[in-house]
């Protein structure tokens, strides 16, 4: 039983044992905005530690990442019939690395940003933004896609 | 100030746990294909506990440098015939899958070049995109609107493909340095030279007029046509007035690529002098 348990420790170990060289960009978690009320934009802002969106990049000390983000315009109602704006503004985009004398960065998320990773291999991304209902928003669920592209140069 | 780090940490701690199954690990770095072999691999991992959905797509484009320095990728609209594109003839296998949590997947590339192909390296990005299920976002307004959002992230790594002998060299020029802050911008024009991107390092270093090393930096860089890169040099807290030379090299040493892959170069070198304050 112990032999088993030793092994399937061993397994998951060599499983999630990191590949050789290896560059990692993760979601961590996405944007929430909260109550939304008709007429009332819902900001949230990108240093809220739970309701803004959240990444994870790794590469490599003193090298360069170069990261964008695709950013949804309107949310589409599921099932048709309407849209709901969203935004980001020029102050919306966070990124920090994750050493101790790590500073953080604000960006615009509108505008690709190339970062050159001095102090850590990895750092974190956070995006805020604003919905902005319309005082006849039609009831319903709104969806769109937050695509973050980064490029390893 | 530490306290709240601390705190901080603790939270990231939570939030990578159940981030884990948002983005996939990819490996390596970049990928390098030759005519001999015509094929490669990376290996992708999802480090998460929910399954991701992965898709693999090709585009053609090269790093530059734009007007402040920083390297950025250019994109042109269409890979016409001068440019030197391989992403029309390789091809990946799987190019969409599911990766289960914990799961590794062997991606294969295959080159299918043109009969008539010329001796010379070509060049295209490998885009891997990680999607993961919707997060429902939940207002609780009496109308009933609810927002989801999903996550999509994608990991853009070069692929190069070489036919033939190939040569690289650089040419450094116009190197200059200006002070920003508590940091030494140091700047040159790098000209790539031969048949192949340059594929190096570029170390820059600030020495007194008495030899002393104050300040130096270490970056590997990847020039395919040219550029005008910005380095950013720290400085110490205390740096004495006085005059000081900055000295830039730039050599093919690379620990992170395998030494077969690397083209050779002789280094190049440069320095200009510069006065602190």
């Amino acid at each position: 039983m112990r032999r088993c348990f030793v092994l399937s420790a061993l397994a998951l170990a060599a499983l999630a044992r990191p590949v050789v060289g290896q560059n990692q960009v993760t979601g961590i978690r996405s944007l929430a905005f909260g109550a939304v009320v008709r007429g009332v934009p819902s900001s949230v802002p990108p240093s809220d530690p739970i309701r803004s969106g959240r990444f994870y990049v790794r590469y490599q000390l003193n090298r360069q990442v170069q990261v964008s983000f695709t950013l949804p315009t309107r949310l589409a109602r599921v099932g048709g019939g309407g849209n709901l704006t969203i935004s980001f503004a020029s102050t919306d985009g966070i990124a920090q690395g994750t050493a101790p004398t790590s500073q953080p960065v604000t960006f615009n998320p509108n505008n690709s940003i190339t970062f050159t990773l001095v102090t850590s291999a990895d750092f974190y991304l956070n995006l805020g933004g604003t919905v902005s209902p319309a005082a006849n928003q039609a009831t319903g669920n709104y969806s769109g896609t937050v695509v973050l592209n980064v490029n390893f140069l | 100030m530490l306290r709240r780090f601390a705190t901080a940490g603790l939270l990231l701690l939570g939030i990578r746990r159940s981030a884990a199954a948002q983005g996939v690990i990819v490996a390596p770095h970049a990928v390098y294909l030759n005519h001999l072999t015509r094929s490669a691999s990376i290996i992708l991992y999802n480090p998460g506990a929910e399954p991701t959905e992965v898709t693999i797509s090709l585009f053609f484009g090269y790093p530059v440098t734009d007007s402040l320095g920083h390297f950025t990728l250019r994109v042109p609209d269409s890979a016409g015939t001068n440019m030197p594109s391989a992403t029309a003839w390789i091809e990946a296998f799987p190019r969409r899958m599911i990766l289960g949590p914990l799961q590794r997947q062997t991606v294969r590339l295959l080159a299918r070049p043109p009969e008539n192909l010329a001796d010379g390296e070509y060049w295209s990005r490998i885009a891997i995109a990680a999607k993961a299920g919707t997060v429902q976002v939940k207002g609780a307004d009496s109308a009933g609107i609810q927002v989801g959002l999903t996550l999509e992230v994608r990991t853009i790594i070069p692929l190069l493909y070489r036919k033939g002998p190939l040569q690289t060299g650089i040419s450094l020029t116009k190197l200059a340095a200006v002070r920003d802050g508590d940091s030494l911008d140091v700047r040159a024009h790098l000209q790539r030279l031969g048949t192949a991107a340059y594929i190096g390092t570029a170390q820059a270093s600030l020495v007194s007029e008495r030899g002393t090393t104050v300040a130096s930096l270490q970056q590997p860089v990847a020039i395919y046509y040219d550029a005008d890169p910005v380095f950013k040099l720290g400085l110490p807290p205390a740096l004495p007035p006085g005059r000081y030379h900055v000295r830039m090299t730039l050599t093919t040493e690379r620990t992170d690529i395998a030494p077969e892959l690397v083209l050779r170069a002789a280094p190049v070198a440069d320095s200009t002098e510069v006065a602190w304050p």
